[in-house]
């Protein structure tokens, strides 16, 4: 054996100790990633639909059809106390959850099945998946597709029939959607403005004046001019959810015959007869329709795009406000203010700041920026939309600001790190030419800082987007009607509440009806957030890096 | 303080006599000119007093150099000439310098105005972490001139003044931080004469240099001298033999002895120079 004693002294345990510190963070962090790309990812796969055949010992048999989500063992005595009766010599038991669907006809997701029941597994070609803007997927065989109430013959070709309709529907739900959130919305919210416009004309006069008849025409033939597009859009409308309701599919699925209108199947595939080219051009189908739409059924179906917008919308508005206030008070507190103990109280005041649990800058996001600020903003400009708030209430300009807020500290503290950084040499080369003080500052000192500036913006960002507890009291919401950047003036809406994937993950994961079915979304929001998170993080590196090639050579000296 | 080898009065001996032996002619008009007087000037840190009672004239278009012990207050009083004295919190002047005639520590003077008169070169080199022809245009737009004809010539001129031009010419846009050490220190002293200062004040220009850089820098000053009043404090004796014409020795804030250099370094009047010369101390 090694003799022990020089082993120590050597440092070779404290190296190792070191490296295996490093190893078990990686690991944590790879971890991490690999868990949520595996349970989120996964999700998306167009995994295969089997048939089973199922009976309890002695009982009829069942046929389900559904595709695998799990499997695991279990205790045979608690399914015991749970009423499963089987024999005495089992102790462990398989059971496997399947994800039937059709929860409109049997008013659940998902089946639990004892692995010693099941007779038969199979997985059938013609089995097709529907997925439905309600009640979830859908599994069950085609029968035919009714036309305007009349079945049709059946074709020789079903499957290219049904992706033919399906393609039209399709068509049809985009201009629909178009039409709702982007033309619909605009006129509603130019109505709406017309509106305070017209109270606003009324609430300015004294007593007996009347409004100037102008004023009101124009008002008024602004409005029957939207209300005339208001009701083109809604005849189209009309029009289009009757064109959309013209087939309908019936399927068959335990043995029931259903119909369901093709209007509310978003897609329809067979996952069964798919080659892995196919499956893969289906699953980045999926994973570009999940970041991409927005959030159907209570958030538990659909994309997440709102949420991600409002999330890096928030971020850059946050980092637009936190980093000229930071490197203001950064400066001030390091290049002119007096160094005494009021500096010195305030830097202590500043870096504790930084350890103040989010949720307090929540309140107090609510209570003087919501409340107070945004009240005050209300009664002033906005007196015609009250008693109905428009910045008096959360929103993504409050949110930004209380998350500047709380972001400030590190910010000031990295900029001031980098300001002292800069040797004395340089400031009085610089003040020896000629230059005052605001101009040595301005010229040579805040850019030679600003790696260390941008350092701190990317400690920023990387808290500001992982937040939420502040944003649920300050405008975050689980679902909003629109985004806060639309094509109507003023184009960004800061008085709007917006979605947030941090909340979102929340509100998926244990505020949503369908827990079990909407879990794999949780692990891809997740997945999202954190690539988001990395994405603005990056950025910010990148830029830093660059800044710190120029002036590589400084820091040598 | 042991102020028995000190003279009595600095004041008397500091004024310099009417040149006699000037090392090379001076344009004619400022022949005899005093282009800097320093008169009874005490300066504090704090409650220590860093200059005590200095009185001298620094003639114009000569080179000027202060030499003496670490801590004697060479640099202190050389960081009086453009008021970088005004960076130490508890800095306290009693006493003026003239320029020209005009007070430098008048509360009317602006300071940044004076700065660009007399231009400072440290100790250690430090260029700008910014482009080679950014460093040397950097005082001009301060100054607020960005026309690029006047700055392109302006850069070429000072490049050139400082000796500098023929090594960079062709890379102006690299970061002045890629030159040597000597190179560095030269652009540095071209940044200076940029803004076409009266002064040049130079604070150990070469303690951070090889001795082929040194060279160089030197050379440089005995080209400098026919434009510009230059002041060198320097450690190196010989350099200050080689390169200037008067010499100040100071010494615990005072200035010991001030005269041409070649009688101060062959026939020092007190005893404290020839000590410190002949490496007695210091």
């Amino acid at each position: 054996m090694k003799p022990l004693k020089p082993w120590i002294a050597s440092g070779a345990p404290w190296i190792w100790l070191q490296a295996a510190a490093v190893a078990l963070s990686l690991v944590l962090v790879f971890g991490v990633i690999f868990l949520l790309a595996t349970r989120g990812l996964a999700h998306f796969w167009p995994a295969p639909v089997e048939e089973w055949v199922v009976a309890e010992d002695g009982g009829e048999q069942r046929v389900l059809v559904g595709q695998l989500h799990r499997s695991e063992r279990v205790d045979a005595e608690r399914l015991r106390e749970a009423g499963v009766t089987f024999p005495e010599s089992e102790r462990r038991v398989l059971r496997h959850l399947l994800k039937t669907g059709n929860r409109d006809l049997t008013g659940q997701d998902f089946t639990w099945v004892l692995d010693r029941e099941i007779r038969s597994r199979a997985r059938p070609d013609n089995l097709l998946v529907l997925d439905r803007t309600r009640w979830g997927d859908f599994y069950g065989r085609l029968a035919g597709i009714r036309e305007d109430g009349i079945l049709l013959p059946p074709a020789d070709n079903p499957w290219g029939e049904l992706d033919q309709r399906l393609e039209r529907v399709q068509g049809l739900r985009a201009r629909i959607d178009e039409l709702e959130r982007g033309e619909v919305g605009s006129v509603n919210y130019r109505l709406e403005r017309l509106r305070l416009e017209e109270l606003s004309l009324r609430q300015g006069l004294a007593p007996g004046e009347a409004v100037s008849r102008d004023a009101l025409a124009k008002i008024e033939a602004e409005r029957s001019e939207l209300q005339a597009a208001f009701d083109g859009f809604s005849a189209e409308l009309g029009t289009l959810y009757a064109e959309i309701g013209r087939d309908r599919l019936l399927m068959t699925a335990g043995g029931t015959e259903v119909e369901i209108p093709l209007g509310e199947v978003v897609d329809a595939w067979r996952p069964n007869t798919m080659t892995w080219r196919e499956g893969l051009v289906h699953y980045f189908g999926r994973i570009w329709a999940f970041v991409s739409e927005p959030p159907r059924e209570a958030n538990t179906a659909g994309g997440i795009f709102p949420a991600i917008f409002g999330t890096v919308l928030m971020v850059l508005l946050m980092s637009v406000f936190v980093t000229p206030l930071g490197v203001l008070a950064a400066v001030y507190l390091h290049e002119y203010a007096t160094q005494g103990w009021l500096t010195r109280l305030v830097r202590i005041s500043v870096h504790n700041l930084a350890g103040v649990p989010s949720i307090v800058y929540g309140v107090f996001g609510l209570g003087f920026f919501v409340y107070v600020v945004g009240g005050g903003i209300d009664r002033l400009f906005f007196d015609e939309a009250l008693p109905s708030p428009t910045f008096g209430s959360g929103g993504l300009f409050w949110a930004s600001l209380t998350l500047a807020l709380l972001t400030m500290p590190v910010v000031i503290v990295s900029t001031e790190e980098g300001l002292s950084r800069i040797p004395r040499a340089l400031r009085e080369g610089s003040l020896a030419l000629g230059a005052t003080r605001w101009e040595t500052l301005w010229r040579t000192i805040l850019p030679m800082a600003s790696p260390g500036i941008l350092t701190g913006v990317i400690l920023a960002v990387a808290r500001a987007a992982g937040e939420v507890a502040p944003l649920m009291l300050v405008g975050v919401v689980k679902m909003a009607p629109a985004l806060p950047l639309d094509g109507d003036f003023p184009f960004l809406h800061l008085d709007r509440k917006f979605m947030h994937l941090g909340f979102h993950i929340y509100d998926v994961g244990f505020q949503s009806p369908n827990v079990e079915a909407a879990r794999p979304l949780v692990y891809a929001t997740a997945l999202l957030l954190v690539l988001i998170t990395l994405l603005l993080n990056l950025a910010a590196i990148g830029m830093r890096n660059r800044l710190r090639e120029r002036y590589r050579s400084l820091e040598a000296q | 303080m042991s102020e028995a080898h000190l003279p009595e009065d600095p004041s008397g001996d500091t004024e310099l006599p009417e040149e006699t032996a000037a090392p090379s002619p001076a344009p004619e008009s400022s022949r005899n000119e005093h282009l800097i007087r320093v008169r009874d000037l005490n300066l504090w840190y704090g409650n220590q007093q860093a200059l005590e009672h200095v009185d001298l004239s620094i003639r114009r278009h000569r080179v000027t150099s202060f030499i003496g012990p670490s801590g004697c207050g060479k640099t202190t009083l050389l960081r009086c000439f453009n008021r970088l004295s005004d960076l130490v919190p508890e800095c306290r002047v009693v006493g003026d310098i003239e320029l020209e005639g005009e007070s430098v520590f008048a509360p009317e003077v602006d300071v940044s105005q004076l700065r660009r008169q007399v231009g400072m070169v440290f100790q250690k080199p430090n260029p700008f972490p910014k482009s080679i022809y950014e460093n040397v245009a950097y005082g001009l737009r301060v100054q607020g001139i960005n026309k690029r004809r006047t700055l392109d010539d302006t850069v070429e001129w000072a490049l050139r003044a400082a000796a500098l031009w023929d090594e960079v010419k062709d890379r102006l846009e690299d970061s002045g931080l890629t030159l040597s050490g000597g190179q560095q220190q030269r652009l540095v002293i071209a940044r200076a004469i940029a803004v076409q200062p009266k002064v040049i004040l130079l604070d150990e220009p070469c303690s951070a240099l090889d001795p082929i850089s040194t060279l160089k820098v030197e050379e440089l000053i005995q080209q400098l001298r026919e434009q510009y009043t230059i002041i060198v404090v320097t450690h190196n004796m010989q350099q200050a033999a080689r390169v200037s014409d008067y010499t100040a020795f100071m010494y615990m804030g005072r200035v010991v002895e001030y005269g041409d250099t070649d009688q101060v370094f062959t026939n020092p009047r007190e005893k404290a120079t020839e000590d410190y010369i002949t490496g007695r101390y210091g």
